[in-house]
């Protein structure tokens, strides 16, 4: 479950608007077409110019860097700073963008100047240890956002290219179909679709790419004309089927299908093109696809769901030959051929072909959990800040997708961090609370409002907070195994191909350390307030900003809970919907108690208490009654297919249109929540956050009860 | 201990079927050694259902003078519940037992106390339709009163006078609840389905919000002398038996 589905859940069940409608087209004025042209003003081809403007500005942070200003003076200067940010937040144009960002490097880089300069304490005792933990935490963010800056500096505008040549010098391409474990009837499918391709007759030519030789595909092959590549020996997988048909071909360009998947006509035209401009390119392919491993999270949002259901690539034939075919991995690693081909010079590309499709669960999943970790094995197993073949703007990638996979040890600490004072007295920021204050909110402030511009359907500030959090407790365990030994990753993952089940374990650590921070913090609170009470505590300011702190975590902690509350309720009851008991009369007067397993659909599929495979005949008349409550509602149907447990039975048309209102009827009701209900609408915010706590409470103590028999099973 | 009577003001409305059954049922969901029957029906029909043909046993009305005992272990028969049958007395021996019925209104609460039976046992009663001395005592007795009816203009009809018959014990016995059990629901046949939707209208909560449908595996199982739960577990009257021994566990526990 990614926090993307969380969210478009959770805003569905308040019956707020859709999180795509949140997005907020930004203005187009005055002051973006006056950045627009100064950006491209002419004196900038002037030489030396840049460089002595980059200078100038370094001069200027150096200056403002370390100057201390009082409290009141830090406040003013803050505030002009934001009023300037927020104004131009909401016009469009890269200018703008980078404008925010600067706006958001200087106030940063003044806060980090002023806490490590001045908050840590002087003596190497306890209070800068602790402070000094923090900070790092922090710096550790603020580097991943500006490295998040960096990526998104220049964003690429593709524009669509027009075909140069006439289509009589168009180039030649080899079409690679992907046929291992598919089945005829899909080959058949997949090369007639291929047949469909818009591409000059004679320039094009058809490969089947299979395991071990199919006979019955290879007299499909020869009576429609394409040619059968069979590699029986074959110990890699798909790779050792392209590197098998790799000498076969002669082509210019390969374009490689997946059998299952029918390709746009088009598509070769779009692509030729790009190889058509640009000589280096070597390899176009979807974001996810085996030749390389998936791209980050955000790439992923970046490419609007483009990948989740189509895997093609086109690569330049001549550099495949000359990078002598594709590497193949020992056993567990990722292919990557885009590296490979990097190493020889040569780019890549990653083709954002949106495709409107369905929500689902199992691609969302996917796209969180397996692209990161993907990452970071890359970061730690492969080392590429050493590693030559990678050029310095992919290492800086690659070091962003590590630091976001290592992001939750940060977050931990910062969930940790009010307890050292709370609970034993430390102060790990030594400084008035005021003037903190004055310095952290605009870093944070400023860093949100740049970020926000980066980051697309995400830009929901507080939802980032939470989408943290819950990472954070779901992923520690899995993170903190990786610090210690990449090795273990490995293993995990071979365990999994192994198909060994281990959820509940998952589950359990994050549920384990969910409940201990929670714990902790409830904790943490308790003493503080009990101080706070007795008015023992020598500084009630700082007290009290521990205090918030802390609550802020438990708030944090609640809002995790409950979105993971609701999205499981949320689950229940659509499954409910579709199972609910029925009852079928047989003949002779007898009847049986049984559950329907598709409820709307008109084949219904019931689920027998008992194999009862000679008490129904295929084609036979029964009625078939459903309940809705204590009411009971009968329909004439027939038996179509008995398998085991199962039973399909259609309804007969004359009762469909009544088959049809009761299934009208029942599912009208919106999943779960009547949304009708008065004051569902308004936003309640005390009451809302206690009812939070409280759930968090029941949660945590149901997860700290699973805790027991997983412990006894060991 | 809870004392549930079954009744109804028709005869052939499922009565012993439904007390016999809806304790198999209980049996099965409270476990062995808690449920126990007793048959005030001079018909004598009840043990039938449990497979019980034993001739020497004594029933209640030749132990009228005697005790009734319901706690010894080998009244309990394979689907776990105490069967105390009416017995196969002479019609002198009735007349004397319902004369001595109609002297003592609180005879069989008193010997039900004292019968052994722990605190957490159910007893169900079968009665004979109508009012009568059986009725009375079931009356003085019970914590709930199952009154069985059928979907049927026969048992519509006599649903005023029942009411009436209601209000006259909920005067004396002002703790006893009853509440409606619809028998052998058809929702195919169109008469079953109208008179079900008036009942359900005209009793509203006084009717159980689920029938027991109507379903040959009941008639079957007596055949086969066995509760229809033991015959046939996955038809739809076991199902909706089973719902209605949970329904009764709850409003006893209400």
């Amino acid at each position: 479950m990614s926090p993307y589905l969380l969210l478009t859940l959770w805003r569905e069940r308040w019956g707020k608007p859709s999180v795509a409608a949140l997005q907020v087209p930004y203005l187009q004025g005055l002051i973006s077409r006056w950045m627009e042209r100064f950006a491209h003003a002419r004196p900038w081809s002037l030489p030396g110019l840049t460089l002595l403007v980059v200078l100038l500005c370094s001069l200027l942070l150096v200056v403002l860097l370390p100057v201390q200003f009082t409290r009141a003076t830090q406040v003013e200067f803050s505030v002009a700073l934001l009023i300037v940010a927020l104004y131009l937040r909401s016009y469009e144009g890269t200018q703008t963008s980078l404008v925010l960002m600067g706006l958001s490097l200087l106030v940063s880089t003044r806060y980090f100047y002023w806490r490590l300069g001045s908050t840590l304490g002087q003596e190497l005792d306890a209070a800068f240890l602790f402070g000094l933990t923090l900070c790092a935490a922090e710096l550790y963010c603020w580097l991943r956002v500006v490295l998040v800056f960096v990526a998104h500096l220049w964003p690429i505008k593709q524009e669509p290219v027009p075909m140069q040549l006439e289509s009589g010098q168009w180039p030649s391409v080899d079409l690679f179909i992907l046929c291992a474990n598919q089945s005829l009837v899909k080959i058949e499918s997949a090369a007639q679709a291929a047949m469909g391709l818009a591409w000059p007759e004679g320039k094009i030519k058809t490969f089947l790419l299979d395991d071990a030789e199919r006979q019955d595909v290879r007299v499909f092959a020869t009576s429609m004309g394409v040619n059968y590549v069979s590699h029986a020996a074959n110990t890699q997988g798909q790779v050792g089927n392209l590197n098998r048909a790799l000498p076969e071909s002669q082509a210019e360009f390969i374009a490689l299908f997946e059998c299952a998947q029918a390709p746009d006509v088009a598509i070769l035209k779009k692509m030729a093109t790009w190889f058509d401009k640009d000589a280096n390119l070597a390899m176009i392919q979807t974001p996810v696809h085996f030749l390389a491993p998936a791209p980050s999270g955000i790439g992923l949002e970046l490419f609007d769901k483009s990948h989740a259901d189509r895997s093609f690539a086109m690569i330049r034939r001549s550099l495949l030959v000359e990078a002598d075919g594709i590497e193949a991995q020992p056993q567990g690693g990722r292919v990557n051929l885009a590296r490979q081909l990097q190493a020889k010079g040569y780019v890549s590309a990653y083709l954002g072909m949106a495709q409107p499709i369905q929500l689902d669960k199992a691609d969302h999943a996917w796209a969180g959990a397996v692209a990161t970790p993907a990452e970071a094995t890359l970061f730690l197993v492969e080392l590429p800040i050493s590693n030559r073949v990678l050029t310095w703007k992919l290492r800086l990638v690659a070091l962003q997708a590590m630091l976001s996979f290592y992001a939750p040890l940060p977050r931990l600490i910062f969930m940790l961090a009010p307890l050292p004072y709370l609970l034993g007295g430390i102060n790990i920021i030594q400084a008035p609370i005021g003037l903190l204050a004055a310095y952290a909110l605009p870093h944070l402030l400023h860093g949100h409002l740049a970020q926000a511009r980066t980051q697309g359907l995400l830009r929901l500030t507080g939802w980032v907070e939470l989408r943290q959090t819950w990472v954070a407790s779901s992923l520690l365990v899995l993170t903190a195994l990786t610090l210690v030994r990449t090795e273990i990753l490995e293993w995990m993952k071979r365990l999994k191909a192994r198909g060994v089940e281990k959820k509940p374990a998952f589950e359990w650590t994050s549920a384990y350390f969910f409940g201990i921070v929670l714990l902790l913090n409830l904790t943490g609170l308790a003493v503080g307030l009990a101080r706070w009470s007795q008015e023992r505590s020598p500084e009630l300011e700082i007290e009290g900003f521990y205090l918030l702190w802390s609550l802020f975590n438990l708030l944090l902690l609640a809002a995790r809970a409950a979105v993971n509350e609701e999205a499981r309720q949320i689950q229940y009851h659509q499954r409910l919907q579709i199972r609910r008991p029925a009852m079928i009369q047989l003949p002779l007067g007898r009847s049986l108690s049984c559950v329907t397993e598709n409820f709307p659909e008109k084949i219904l599929s019931l689920k027998l208490p008992v194999s009862m495979p000679k008490a129904f005949e295929v084609g036979s008349p029964i009625r078939l009654s459903l309940f809705q409550g204590d009411r009971e509602f009968t329909f004439p149907a027939e038996v179509t297919s008995i398998q085991d447990r199962s039973l399909h039975v259609r309804i007969l048309d004359a009762a469909l249109a009544n088959y049809q209102q009761l299934s009208e009827a029942t599912r009208s009701r919106a999943r779960g929540w009547p949304q009708w209900l008065p004051g569902r609408h308004a936003d309640r915010f005390l009451s809302s956050w206690i009812g939070k706590v409280i759930i968090t409470l029941r949660s945590g103590f149901r997860d700290l009860k699973h805790l027991i028999p997983l412990r006894n099973k060991k | 201990m809870s004392i549930i009577g079954v009744v109804s003001m028709k005869g052939g409305v499922g009565k012993t079927s439904i007390t016999a059954n809806l304790a198999a049922a209980l049996a099965s969901k409270l476990g062995a050694g808690r449920v126990s029957v007793i048959d005030l029906d001079p018909q004598n029909g009840l043990h039938w259902h449990f497979g019980l043909n034993v001739q020497d046993e004594k029933g209640v009305c030749e132990l009228s003078s005697r005790s009734i005992h319901l706690s010894r272990p080998d009244l309990f028969n394979a689907f776990d519940v105490a069967c105390l049958p009416y017995g196969l007395g002479s019609e002198p021996d009735r007349e004397a037992f319902e004369e001595m019925l109609a002297q003592e209104p609180e005879w069989l609460g008193d010997q039900i106390h004292r019968s052994g039976i722990g605190r957490d046992a159910v007893v169900l009663i079968d009665t004979p339709p109508g009012d009568s001395v059986y009725l009375k005592q079931v009356a003085a007795c019970a914590d709930l009163l199952l009154i069985v009816v059928l979907a049927d203009a026969g048992s519509y009809a006599t649903i005023p006078a029942m009411q009436t018959r209601l209000d006259e014990l909920s005067k004396r016995y002002p703790h006893l609840v009853s509440a409606y059990v619809l028998n052998q629901v058809d929702q195919n046949e169109a008469l079953s389905r109208d008179v079900a939707d008036s009942l359900h209208r005209y009793l509203g909560a006084q009717l159980v919000p689920f029938g027991i449908h109507s379903d040959s595996a009941v008639s079957e199982a007596l055949a086969f002398q066995q509760p229809v739960l033991s015959y046939d577990p996955h038809g739809q009257a076991s199902h909706d038996l089973s719902r209605l021994a949970s329904w009764v566990i709850d409003k006893l526990n209400e």
